[in-house]
């Protein structure tokens, strides 16, 4: 009772050490949940660029013919563990007509109360539908049919010609718009009207939820659906989506990890010198008879009171904070950035981790304390930790280092799971600090020959002060690398990760114009085919220089679902691939004659290496067919099978054509736009420009970088919120012997210069420490997504990223001095030399 | 028969690869209601023979006895019950913890001990009245003065009831009205409670006050006997120093 009287009188009697011991928690809290958040948020951002590519749907029911009764499925569907909603929809392939024009369209029979799950799309005019009925359609394909809101369309059904009215016009998100273009939505009772019976529909698609896996449903799923109901995965949802989502989870974890790891040791630095400080005070409890074991839960229970208190204020921060970071964010790159999704999940888990942490982190100070001995308060001052550093320290610290690095190797090497590789990563990284403890003197030495140059004297007691406090300046030092370690890693990795994805676009997407058909996503069975004759019409087109063409067949290879993607190409130009392995210059001839380029996906998948020889399954039955070369390939998953055109007419006898990319003279573009789109009308045609295609790609990679920005500035606050905690309980630890220097005559300006030049030497270790942590963490990082990923990202440090973090942490570093040092330039003298 | 008993104490500290022999084999003995005040220059040793005594540090060789208990036989939580319970400290700079009451830092080692609160209280304001302090009991120390504080700081030594005080320059850093306020206190202790004490002092004049003058130097007693006969020889040594 009496400790705990005096543990609230001790915060109270010192409102400034308190505050600041509760802040690092508050800090540390809510960099847990921001960072958790702020996560969230960009894997929620990440996820809508790959779901924009491959949809939202993760698993769906088809049942072709007469279709399946909806209303109990879906309900059943429902009930299962891992399926968030289960939309039923009609799908159905016909002709559309509008003034005389005539057009294939894909008819979608949407479930107005469920179709938001898997809504891809923002309504531009108009409504869904308007009392129950109405046709909703692309705006671009509205126009190149020449429909406007509340004109009239006719379409073909079992039960003759229907006309219904455009009540709406959409504007489809991200790439969807070039795979869905040619899609007229109604009402899922007018489809089922029009096409099927009342109750009756032809696909659920199934939206899973976060984490479930579709290959553990699909058997649950199979139960369910009724005999002759087939369950998959839709075509253009392939895995890469979730094995490059594992290289942003990567960073991710990294993130989370280091952000814990940072948190401790703020957390850490602050009560040891808040115990530090209260030394004499236990020294006394210890010679008035406090056992050990007193002294031990005194603190503890104080730890958990903090621990607590900081918690709660620590999620409100936190909820704020990544909120706002993420508005600015979307601010600044003009991205549309999925809202911060706050789940209770989050909040359970700084709910336990807050306390937990105060209390691990008051662990050792509190066991420290307990050793003091009473024969402290009976010395005139308090010794501090210059001395010798234990043996034991020394040997534990080189020992964790070196077996952090042995496990890091063997999580490179493919020895560890690769799941291991993140808590190895971070691991090495912490195992860094104890080790900055030892190196800290030849550090500091170092940096002080330059430094004793700019700020002279003040600079030199700078040094000296650092090294006096070696533990807590150690970790002062660890929270910054940790920060910038943390800044330039994930900042590497997943810049590097969205270079590959734009140099895949602008190596694969050779053309300037796509013509495409109108309805479904090419590489699904529901689709018409481009008249072929078009290709001589369009090469006809003065100001074209080229044209390809693209042609999509589902077929399978050893039992794996692929995309065949049929290209045509043109002699003696280079193979539009972004190779991953084989000859560049011998690929485009092994094309013409007969072989194929596989998706690093499905090599990986696959076990596929150039020169293998893989079965296809065709109309012409098996085939045999040799891999010349591994590329990369995002768009239509990765499993993903090139091969040339004429080759594969020769082959296989498959012919027609999805996409034309055309390509045209930079000063006959604007005329070569207006003919095709004249050419696209009379056949009923999509017309997209690659600017189009990669303005919006952009706008989704913004979205990805503009969130990875966010967690990037908030592991930079939290660190400068750490190293000004820190440095003002520095200050508060050296008031007295601030004091004593202003005694000899030292001038305020020389007392702030001596504190800025503290923070200014642990910035400046802590930024070239931190720098090269960083660096290898994005090495490692890139490393270990080789196995998901089938083939290594580039590895490219960028230098902007680079000296941004460096010169930031340096602004953050002297930012969180100033406050330090103002206050002790303020110290009233007498006060101070009594301040114990 | 004796209270407490050195037998051959030796210290030696360690600071780096430097060993340093503070204490070089002591013996001695304190009785029951005996006032002993030690002496010497600085480093001769007297405080860790005052720390060893009082199980705040433990000897490199020897042993202490205590009330027939061996101090080297106990550990450290131990030798932190034997001072809660048995043993009273007074210190130079007081170390009285700021942000309690006088009464409450009285009451500490009692409250530590399990002593329910009420009681502990009762037993902190007679004491404190004891010491002529009671009207002060709800003042922190940061409001006492010198004199005060250290008053306060004897109460608390005494509020367990100890077997034996020991002081460590209760004096030092008081001015000589106040100084000559807590020498006198003590000694009416000694005189009204028989309490046993042992001190370890600069000032003559303080150690004049004592039953015995033990006089270190180098780590060995040079001098064991009355004040009075003690005092004149360590005078000429050390140089006039006030007396009563």
């Amino acid at each position: 009772m009496i400790l705990w009287r005096y543990t609230i009188r001790e915060m109270r009697h010192r409102p400034g050490r308190t505050t600041l011991t509760l802040l690092s928690i508050v800090i540390g809290v809510a960099a847990v949940v921001a960072v958790t958040l702020c996560g969230k948020t960009t894997r929620r951002a990440y996820q809508e660029m790959y779901e924009s590519l491959a949809g939202r749907t993760g698993l769906e029911v088809v049942a072709d013919g007469p279709g399946v009764r909806a209303d109990d499925l879906v309900r059943a569907l429902e009930r299962l563990p891992g399926i968030e909603t289960a939309v039923p929809t009609i799908q159905q392939t016909t002709t559309a007509y509008h003034e005389g024009q005539r057009t294939r369209v894909l008819i979608m029979g949407v479930d107005t109360e469920r179709e938001a799950a898997i809504r891809d799309y923002e309504i531009q005019e108009g409504s869904l539908f308007q009392d129950g009925h109405g046709a909703v359609l692309e705006s671009g394909f509205a126009e190149n049919l020449g429909l406007r809101l509340h004109d009239e369309i006719k379409v073909l059904t079992r039960r003759g010609l229907k006309t219904t009215t455009v009540t709406g016009l959409i504007k489809l998100r991200g790439v969807a718009g070039f795979k869905q273009a040619g899609v007229v939505m109604i009402p899922l009772e007018d489809a089922q009207r029009w096409f099927l019976r009342r109750g009756y529909v032809n696909t659920i698609n199934l939206v899973l939820a976060d984490g479930a896996s579709a290959d553990e449903l699909t058997e649950a799923v199979q139960k369910l659906a009724p005999p002759g109901a087939l369950v998959r995965t839709p075509v253009a949802r392939t895995k890469l989506a979730a094995a490059t989502m594992a290289s942003l989870e990567q960073g991710l974890k990294f993130a989370y990890g280091t952000t814990l790891a940072l948190a401790m040791l703020m957390i850490l630095n602050t009560f040891l010198m808040n115990v530090k400080e209260r030394r004499r005070h236990l020294a006394v409890l210890r010679a008035v008879g406090a056992t050990r074991g007193q002294i031990l839960s005194m603190l503890l229970r104080e730890g958990l009171l903090l621990g607590v208190v900081g918690t709660v204020l620590g999620c409100l921060a936190g909820v704020v904070g990544a909120a706002q970071l993420m508005k600015v964010m979307g601010g600044v790159y003009e991205a549309d950035l999925p809202k911060v999704q706050f789940d209770l999940a989050s909040f359970t888990v700084a709910a336990v981790l807050g306390p937990l942490m105060a209390l691990l982190a008051t662990y050792i100070p509190a066991r420290q304390a307990g050793q003091v001995t009473p024969l402290e308060a009976l010395r005139p001052l308090v010794s501090d930790d210059a001395a010798q550093m234990p043996r034991w320290f020394i040997i534990t610290s080189v020992l964790s280092y070196v077996l952090a690095g042995a496990l890091l190797a063997s999580s490179i090497a493919g020895w560890l799971p690769v799941e291991l590789s993140i808590p190895v990563g971070v691991a090495f990284m912490v195992a860094t600090v104890p080790l900055a403890v030892i190196l800290l003197g030849p550090l500091v030495r170092l940096t002080a020959i330059p430094v004793r140059q700019w700020l002279g004297v003040e600079g030199a007691l700078a040094c000296r002060q650092l090294l006096r406090r070696r533990a807590r300046s150690a970790l002062t030092l660890g929270v910054l690398v940790l920060a910038i370690g943390t800044g330039i890693g994930l900042g590497t990795t997943i810049t590097n990760n969205i270079d590959d994805v734009r140099a895949w676009l602008r190596r694969t997407h050779a053309g300037d114009f796509f013509v495409r058909i109108t309805i479904g996503d090419p590489s699904e069975d529901r689709r018409a085919d481009i008249p072929e004759e078009l290709g001589d019409e369009i090469r006809a087109i003065p100001g074209v220089w080229g044209l390809s063409s693209l042609r999509f067949v589902n077929t399978q290879v050893a039992d794996q679902p692929v995309v065949l993607v049929v290209q045509g190409m043109t002699k003696g130009q280079p193979a539009p691939f972004n190779l991953i392995e084989g000859d560049p210059d011998k690929v485009a001839q092994q094309m013409f004659d007969g072989e194929a380029i596989a998706g690093t996906v499905l090599a990986q998948r696959c076990g596929l290496k150039v020169g293998d020889e893989v079965e296809l399954s065709t109309n012409a039955g098996p085939r045999r067919v040799r891999i010349a070369a591994l590329a990369n390939e995002y768009l239509v998953g990765g499993l993903v099978l090139h091969m040339e055109r004429e080759a594969t007419r020769r082959l296989f006898d498959i012919g027609g054509v999805d996409v034309f990319m055309v390509k045209a003279y930079p000063v006959e573009r604007d005329a070569v736009q207006a003919r095709l789109r004249e050419l696209t009308r009379q056949h009923g045609l999509m017309l997209y420009s690659f600017a189009e295609l990669s303005q919006r790609l952009e706008g989704m990679l913004n979205g990805v970088v503009g969130s990875l920005w966010g967690l990037l500035v908030l592991s930079f606050i939290v660190a400068g919120f750490g190293i000004a905690n820190t440095l003002t309980m520095n200050v508060l630890e050296q008031t007295r012997e601030l004091a004593l220097l202003r005694v000899v005559a030292m001038t305020r300006r020389q007392v702030a210069k001596t504190v800025l030049a503290q923070a200014f030497v642990i910035g400046l270790i802590g930024a070239v420490v931190g720098f090269g942590s960083g660096a290898v963490t994005a090495w490692i990082i890139s490393l270990t997504m080789a196995p998901l990923l089938g083939y290594s990202i580039a590895f490219a440090l960028h230098a902007d990223l680079v000296l941004g973090c460096l010169v930031l942490t340096l602004v953050i570093v002297l930012v969180a001095a100033w406050i330090p040092a103002r206050r002790a330039t303020r110290l009233e003298l007498l006060e101070a030399l009594k301040y114990e | 028969m004796s209270l407490i008993e050195a037998l051959g104490l030796k210290k030696t500290y360690h600071t780096g690869e430097v060993g340093v022999e503070v204490l070089r084999g002591i013996d001695l003995e304190v009785g029951q209601g005996e006032f002993v005040a030690i002496m010497g220059p600085s480093g001769s040793g007297k405080s860790t023979l005052l720390h060893l005594l009082g199980g705040i540090d433990v000897p490199s060789a020897g042993r202490v006895i205590l009330d027939g208990e061996d101090l080297s036989t106990l550990g450290d939580d131990g030798r932190t019950l034997l001072r809660r319970r048995r043993l009273g400290f007074i210190f130079q700079t007081f170390n009285l913890l700021p942000t309690l009451t006088a009464e409450e830092n009285v009451a500490l080692p009692l409250e530590l001990d399990d002593v329910p609160t009420p009681e502990a209280r009762e037993r902190a304001t007679q004491v404190l009245e004891l010491v002529g302090m009671s009207h002060r009991r709800d003042h922190v120390p940061g409001k006492l003065s010198g004199g005060e504080q250290q008053r306060v700081a004897v109460a608390r030594a005494l509020a367990i009831e100890p077997l034996m005080l020991l002081a460590d320059e209760p004096t030092g850093n008081l001015d000589s009205a106040n100084g000559q306020q807590v020498t006198a206190l003590l000694r009416g202790l000694v005189d009204e409670y028989g309490q046993t004490i042992v001190m370890v002092t600069h000032d003559a004049a303080v150690a004049a006050l004592a039953d015995r003058l033990v006089q270190l130097r180098d780590g060995l007693v040079v001098s064991d006997g009355q004040p009075m006969a003690v005092l004149p020889k360590h005078c000429a040594v050390y140089g006039e120093e006030r007396v009563g």
